[in-house]
């Protein structure tokens, strides 16, 4: 039963990409305007990729909202294997809590593998989740432990044996589509690693796959007395 | 010219022994940039390296395409040995590093940040 442990490529990317889009700045909006933006900024060269929402001192307005894209290379999966599970884990630098946060993981959606547009953001609006368990940014750790996430089975199923994997990792109240209880001023947010951050032990964002190996892939030899 | 490398996936049996590891070897050099509106001055890739023509990856190496049909080198048990971690793993590929002639590895650095 062999596993795969995936992570995006880093910049310059020749086969994936991981970073965050996100909303304009310089715009307020209520929550479902804000949410509905199209994108502004993207980071995909950036070593650490930040998402959150950002509340203003107005009642039930906001300002920002970014959202977190990881895409893997998974084509070296064996094609006639079958993926049994898989988990998706980040690992955090810093964070602010605020409005009762959580990160969730739904599909990723990019027009390219290799690098992000800024209108990347207004493509990763699923409110699928492809973990059942979203992790409160309070409970998020920053001390240089992954965070995980458990596949279910939309998830384990957006895993391509033959090409390239794509999660998004947002805040709970845009999957949810729902409006945060608005606290004035509130930032939640959390500075995830990137494939991009120095150092060889990786660190970045993290794609671990289950497998089991197709019926008589496997050789047994088997000795018959007579 | 600094260098390193990055995994692109590690292959394990079911105990954990990794029995595969797909790598990436880069260049870069330490540059200063616009992060988020903060300078940051930090390491930076600027080429990831063709392993068929680095003689320090080409040696007695397989290779693997990825799902763009580009080359990744493949290292195996024969290479690092009994191993289950990518610490380990990592150990063995800085070994790997030092091998090259032309560049000097880059150790983990800490990302600076001017207010």
């Amino acid at each position: 039963m062999p596993s795969y442990t995936f992570y995006p490529d880093a910049d310059p990317e020749t086969t994936s990409v991981d970073g965050r889009c996100a909303a304009s700045t310089s715009l307020t909006d209520d929550f479902a305007t804000l949410r509905a933006r199209n994108g502004a900024t993207q980071v995909s060269s950036g070593a650490t990729a930040t998402i959150g929402i950002t509340a203003t001192s107005t009642t039930d307005v906001y300002s920002t909202l970014s959202r977190g894209i990881a895409v893997f290379d998974t084509s070296s999966i064996t094609d006639s294997d079958t993926v049994d599970s898989g988990t998706f884990s980040l690992q955090a630098t810093s964070k602010g809590t605020g409005m009762s946060q959580e990160v969730a993981i739904t599909i990723g959606v990019t027009a390219s593998n290799t690098a992000l547009a800024a209108s990347d953001f207004q493509t990763n609006t699923s409110t699928t989740r492809f973990a059942d368990t979203d992790i409160s940014i309070a409970s998020i750790n920053t001390a240089g432990s992954y965070n995980d996430w458990t596949l279910n089975a939309a998830g384990v199923a957006n895993i391509n044996k033959s090409g390239v994997s794509k999660f998004s990792f947002r805040m709970s109240c845009d999957v949810n589509n729902v409006a945060p209880t608005w606290v004035s001023s509130a930032a939640p947010f959390v500075n995830f690693v990137t494939a991009d951050a120095a150092g060889g032990t990786s660190t970045a964002p993290k794609l671990v796959v289950e497998t089991t190996a197709a019926a008589g892939s496997t050789f047994t030899p088997k000795i018959i007395m007579m | 010219m600094l260098t390193d490398f990055k995994f692109w996936y590690i292959k394990r049996d079911d105990k954990g022994k990794i029995l595969e590891a797909a790598i990436r070897f880069y260049e870069g050099e330490i540059t200063t940039a616009l992060e988020d509106g903060i300078e940051v001055t930090r390491y930076r890739r600027t080429a990831k390296l063709d392993p068929k023509t680095e003689a320090h990856i080409n040696e007695k190496r397989a290779f693997r395409k990825d799902a763009n049909g580009n080359d990744v080198a493949l290292y195996y048990p024969s290479d690092f040995g009994e191993i289950t971690t990518e610490d380990e793993l990592a150990v063995f590929l800085k070994g790997e590093l030092a091998k090259d002639v032309k560049r000097e590895p880059v150790e983990t650095l800490k990302i600076t940040r001017d207010a």
